[in-house]
This record gives structure tokens, C-alpha cells and sequence, in this order.
């Protein structure tokens, strides 16, 4: 899958449809390449772990192809539970991207798939070269944490 | 245009640095910012948005107490907030409903932050509107955190 793409085209008809896909309605595919210029493809599979708990790295995963599935360990650290399904053409990872925490959860591929990593230190690199871009890019991941919160919000108030 | 930001003496931005927002901005940035925030002031018990209603700015307290309830249930409050803190963020990134009411507990004045006057200065002002996203995004991914580990609690209990 080309990664430029699955973020500057509309998705395909039979594609489930995301309400938190990460959508930059004035970016072509030139935007998206000079960003992803800045990142690391890499291929999963399934069932392989992208994200640990408690682990300290802050990039940013771009979901190019594949399922992948966000758990939570209880305190006891024996159970887990699935809070969010996540496929193509949105992303995992942005809240240690934004404050640097450690992860919060475990996320790993359910299906064989591929993410786009970015770095913390790339998107500095961007935000430091083309201030546009980066200002486009960050609009767009905090309303992906908006819905995603809204979302959240609303399934605990259930 | 706004400003009660400024002390007595003249002319401080400091205040307005405090809030973790505007935390990274520079004299000239924050010079913009005030510049298009607003004074409201608003009675006891007074609504400053309900749940429901379009979003369509963002709202500092700046004196007084403000009551984050469900609508007709201030008695149940979410959270009440003193000077310092943001209220109604969201709207910065999209006009979605308010998810509860925002009424205030005693004299108030809040500086109101519109989403047209952010849009705006994401068009005119790259690095500074950067700066804020990303402090917004901290806040935001705070605030999710909490709401999972809550949700995670919910189902444990």
C-alpha cells in the first residue's frame, strides 16, 4: 500500500468508515509526501505488538494497511480489555506523541499490516522547516484526540 | 478586545503565560493572543453555554467560579473551576454540541477565545497557532487518558 495515498485519497466505498480518520482537507498528495519523507515504513504481523504499556518512546503511527486493536491491562495484570479498533488511514500513538508520557496501553496488529512511523523528533524537524505544515498536521491530529474523546466520553457515560 | 489581562502598572502578559495554552508563547505571540480574546462577565447562576448548543469558543475564567454540570443538574457537578482554568476547548477544533453545561457559581468575567479568531490566526499566524494546537493536544490526550482508564475502571467494577 502507498502510504501518500491511503491519506490523500478518499477511502474506498467498502473500507469501514472512521469518524476519527486524520483528514487534511487542503493537502494533496505532495503535503502528505514532504511529511511522510520524515517517517520509517514498517511492516506487522499479525498479532505482533506495536505499542507496550509503560513504554517511554513518543512517535507517531501512521495505520497505511491492517487492524490493529488497543488494550488496557487492569490493575490485578492479569485482565485486558479491548477499548478500540484501529485500521487505515488514522492514527495510534499521538497522546505520548503530544505530552511525552509513557504509553498508556498495548496496541498490536490483529491482522498483518503496515504503519508509517513518526518520530518525535521528525515532526520537530517538520515543525522547524515548514511551519505550515506542521501547524495543518497538528489541527488535524487534535480533532482526531477530540472525537476520540468525545467518543470515549460518551461510551463511559452508557 | 480584551484587556484586563494587563495589570495596573501596565501592560502584563504574565497572566495570560500562566495558562498552559499559551505556556510556549513568546511577548509578541501573546501580544496577538490577547488581542483577540473578549471579556464576557456573567451573574450567579448564570448560563454561559448549554449542553447541546453549537460550540464556538473557548472560554479562560479569569475571576470568579464557573460549574461544568450536566444540563438542569447543577447539583451534580463534573467540575467547577476557579481562575486559571479553560473551559469548552473543543470548540477550537469543531462546532460539534457541548457535551454539558458551563454556568457561573458567582461573579465571573472569562476571556472568550472565538474558533473563527483561531482560525483565523491559523492562516495568518503558523507558529503561534502551532504552539497552542500542541498545548491543546497535551490537555486533550490528558483528558483521554483519564476518560479510558475511567471506562477501564467502569467495566472492571
Amino acid at each position: 500500500m502507498d502510504p501518500i495515498a491511503v491519506f490523500a485519497e478518499s477511502p474506498p466505498p467498502e473500507a469501514p468508515v472512521r469518524i476519527d480518520r486524520l483528514v487534511v482537507p487542503t493537502w494533496q498528495h505532495a503535503e502528505w509526501g514532504r511529511v511522510f519523507r520524515h517517517g520509517v515504513r514498517r511492516s506487522l504481523s499479525a498479532h505482533e505488538v506495536l505499542i507496550q504499556s509503560g513504554a517511554t518512546d513518543r512517535s507517531l503511527h501512521f495505520v497505511v494497511d491492517g487492524n490493529f486493536e488497543v488494550g488496557i491491562t487492569y490493575v490485578d495484570g492479569m485482565s485486558m480489555s479491548t477499548v478500540a479498533q484501529i485500521n487505515a488511514g488514522t492514527v495510534i500513538g499521538e497522546q505520548s506523541f503530544f505530552d511525552g508520557h509513557p504509553r498508556s496501553a498495548n496496541v498490536w496488529a490483529v491482522s498483518s499490516g503496515e504503519i508509517l512511523t513518526l518520530p518525535f523528533a521528525a515532526f520537530e524537524t517538520l515543525a522547524m522547516e515548514e511551519p505550515p505544515l506542521a501547524r495543518d498536521l497538528t489541527f488535524a491530529l487534535a480533532r482526531v484526540l477530540s472525537l476520540r474523546l468525545r467518543n470515549t466520553t460518551v461510551r463511559v457515560r452508557r | 478586545m480584551l484587556d484586563f489581562f494587563r495589570s495596573a502598572s501596565g501592560g502584563h502578559l504574565e497572566q495570560l503565560r500562566v495558562l498552559s495554552l499559551f505556556a510556549d508563547l513568546s511577548r509578541r505571540e501573546l501580544q496577538i493572543v490577547q488581542g483577540v480574546l473578549h471579556a464576557r462577565d456573567y451573574l450567579p447562576g448564570e448560563v454561559i453555554f448549554d449542553e447541546g448548543e453549537e460550540g464556538y469558543a473557548l472560554y479562560i475564567v479569569r475571576t470568579g467560579r464557573v460549574l461544568i454540570c450536566r444540563q438542569g443538574r447543577p447539583d451534580s457537578p463534573i467540575a467547577e473551576l476557579g481562575a486559571g482554568s479553560f473551559f469548552g476547548e473543543l470548540a477550537l477544533l469543531d462546532s460539534a454540541p457541548r457535551a454539558a453545561q458551563a454556568r457561573a457559581l458567582e461573579p465571573c468575567t472569562v476571556a472568550v477565545f472565538f474558533g473563527s479568531d483561531f482560525i483565523s490566526l491559523l492562516e495568518t499566524e503558523a507558529k503561534l497557532s502551532n504552539k497552542i494546537l500542541l498545548q491543546l493536544s497535551r490537555h486533550l490526550g490528558r483528558r483521554l487518558r483519564g476518560a479510558v482508564l475511567g471506562q477501564s475502571t467502569e467495566q472492571h467494577l
